[in-house]
Parts: structure tokens; C-alpha cells; sequence
């Protein structure tokens, strides 16, 4: 797909162009872009509902990158991501009729992106917990020990911790800043749930910040 | 909000895996179109058909009950029903 970029309007991109200028063109290639997609993937939208298949392959391929950017914030194990980014297509291939085509395809896919992601954190701590009932009913077995030195790891640790409901407020909320009505939407809830599911999280993480004796003041 | 700094300072960025899940995808789609409809045999539906189903009999029964007694005693069962 041809793109417009601040290369193509100076190819050799050695002019010194005052910074405001930059911006100016830097904006105008990006929302140029961003048409070029939108056209290009309401017309293979159409193609794929009417039956051609290989239309599908082109929109998995634009996309692809910003999913698996997405699923990134959902799992740091390559397989699973690779495994929620096909779950996601599916998934949109399956419901692509409910797609009315009013707002940008990436959005819509962010949204089912976000939502399998979601059920991907209820799976995995509905497999955790059963592994910890088995292994108690066996042994005397404990969860795993926080990590005590390293800051990222005892923070993942930490959200692991947090139910998924709460973990998605706080990822949306504030890891990702989004505003409510943007996280509500990709969420799926209103905006009065996920404000009171970010309030109980935040409560929730304080708890266990001052639980591992982290001074988080 | 000093829970949130902390957590948004520690938390590192994702990393996005450079993976091509195109093939797959398709290949799901296909296995999944050749496959007969799973929403045909859906445990939902499975169970909205007994439902309707157990619904149907019962008014033909209660049906035929009306039948029967109406041949038995025409004038008076009849006005009843």
C-alpha cells in the first residue's frame, strides 16, 4: 500500500525544516495515512462478505501489528500472544457482520482484542487457582514467593494478584491512560462500573503494596 | 494516586512479539467453514427445542383430553371448554 510520508514530500529529508513545520506534515501524512487505511479495509470488508476469503488475509496482515501490540499487555509469553492475536481474528471473522463499518476497523478489532485478552486473564487465573487447590490438597504447597528484588517483576506479580476485572481497569485506566469513556467502550461496561472497578482496584493494590512492605509514598 | 506512580514506573512496557498469525487465521476460518454449524447442535438450542417440544405436548394432550371428553358428553363439556 502506498503511503504518504514526510519522505515523500522531501525525499531527501536533509531540508532543515523548523520543528513546527515537521509537526505540521508529520500530522497531515498521519491522517492521510489513516484514511488510505480506513478506505482499504471498508473495501475488503465488503470483499470478505462477498465471499472473498483472501480479502481477510490482507486485513489480518494490516492489522496483525497492533494486535499483537495490544495482546502484548495481556501476556509477555510470545506463544500466548501469537495465540490471542489468532483468537482475536477468528473471532472478528466470526462476527464481522456486526461490524457497520461507522468507525474505524482498527478500533472495532482493538475492541475484540480487548476482550479476548480479558477472558484470556480469567482463564489463566481459574487454571492458577485450580493448580493451588490440587496442589494443597496434595502437599503443603504455598503460592509462589513475590519476587524480591526485581521492581518489573514484583509489579506483575503484584497485578497477577488483582482480579481480572480490576486488573483491566487499572491497565486501561491508568497503564494505558485512556479516558473512562474510551476504556468503557473497549471494556465493554459504563462508565459508572468501570469508575467503581478502578476505585476498588486501586484500594485493592494499595492493600498489597503495603502488605509486601513497599513504600510506595 | 502514589500506588498508581509506583505501579505505572515498575510496570514495563510490552514488548510486541514480531509474529505473522496470517496462515493460521485462515486456516481456522476454513477448518471452521467446512465444519457443520456448531450453533446446530448448541447445548442452548439442544434444550429450547425439548422445551418447545415438552410445550407441544402438553396442549396436544391437553387438546385430545378436550376431544375426548366433549365425545363422551357433547352438550356439556363442549359449553365448558
Amino acid at each position: 500500500m502506498n503511503s504518504i510520508s514526510i519522505e515523500n514530500f522531501f525525499p531527501a529529508t536533509q531540508l532543515p525544516l523548523p520543528g513546527w513545520v515537521r509537526g505540521i506534515l508529520l500530522a497531515m501524512s498521519d491522517a492521510s495515512n489513516s484514511q488510505m487505511q480506513h478506505d482499504a479495509d471498508q473495501r475488503d470488508v465488503a470483499a470478505v462478505r462477498g465471499g472473498d476469503g483472501e480479502a481477510y488475509r490482507r486485513i489480518v496482515r494490516r492489522h496483525q501489528p497492533t494486535i499483537a501490540r495490544r495482546m502484548a499487555r495481556f501476556s509477555r509469553d510470545r506463544a500466548t500472544v501469537e495465540e490471542l492475536v489468532h483468537d482475536c481474528f477468528v473471532e472478528a471473522y466470526l462476527s464481522l457482520r456486526s461490524y457497520r463499518g461507522d468507525a474505524p476497523l482498527e478500533h472495532w478489532l482493538t475492541k475484540i482484542a480487548t476482550r479476548t485478552g480479558y477472558r484470556h486473564w480469567k482463564t489463566e487465573r481459574r487454571d492458577r487457582k485450580r493448580i493451588l487447590d490440587l496442589q494443597s490438597n496434595h502437599s503443603s504447597a504455598r503460592m509462589a514467593a513475590p519476587p524480591a528484588e526485581d521492581t518489573a517483576e514484583l509489579a506483575m506479580y503484584l497485578l497477577d494478584q488483582l482480579s481480572p476485572r480490576d486488573r483491566l481497569a487499572i491497565t486501561l485506566l491508568h497503564l494505558e491512560g485512556r479516558s473512562v469513556a474510551e476504556a468503557a467502550e473497549l471494556a465493554g461496561w459504563s462508565q459508572t462500573l468501570l469508575k467503581v472497578q478502578a476505585y476498588r482496584a486501586r484500594k485493592k493494590l494499595r492493600a498489597l503494596l503495603e502488605r509486601q512492605g513497599i513504600d510506595h509514598e | 494516586m502514589n500506588e498508581l506512580n509506583w505501579l505505572k514506573d515498575a510496570v514495563p512496557n510490552p514488548i510486541p512479539p514480531d509474529i505473522d498469525v496470517t496462515d493460521d487465521v485462515m486456516r481456522t476460518i476454513r477448518t471452521r467453514q467446512s465444519e457443520p454449524s456448531a450453533a446446530l447442535f448448541s447445548p442452548r438450542l439442544l434444550l429450547g427445542v425439548a422445551l418447545a417440544s415438552w410445550a407441544l405436548a402438553g396442549v396436544a394432550v391437553l387438546i385430545a383430553q378436550q376431544a375426548v371428553s366433549a365425545f363422551q358428553n357433547p352438550l356439556g363439556d363442549l359449553l365448558r371448554f
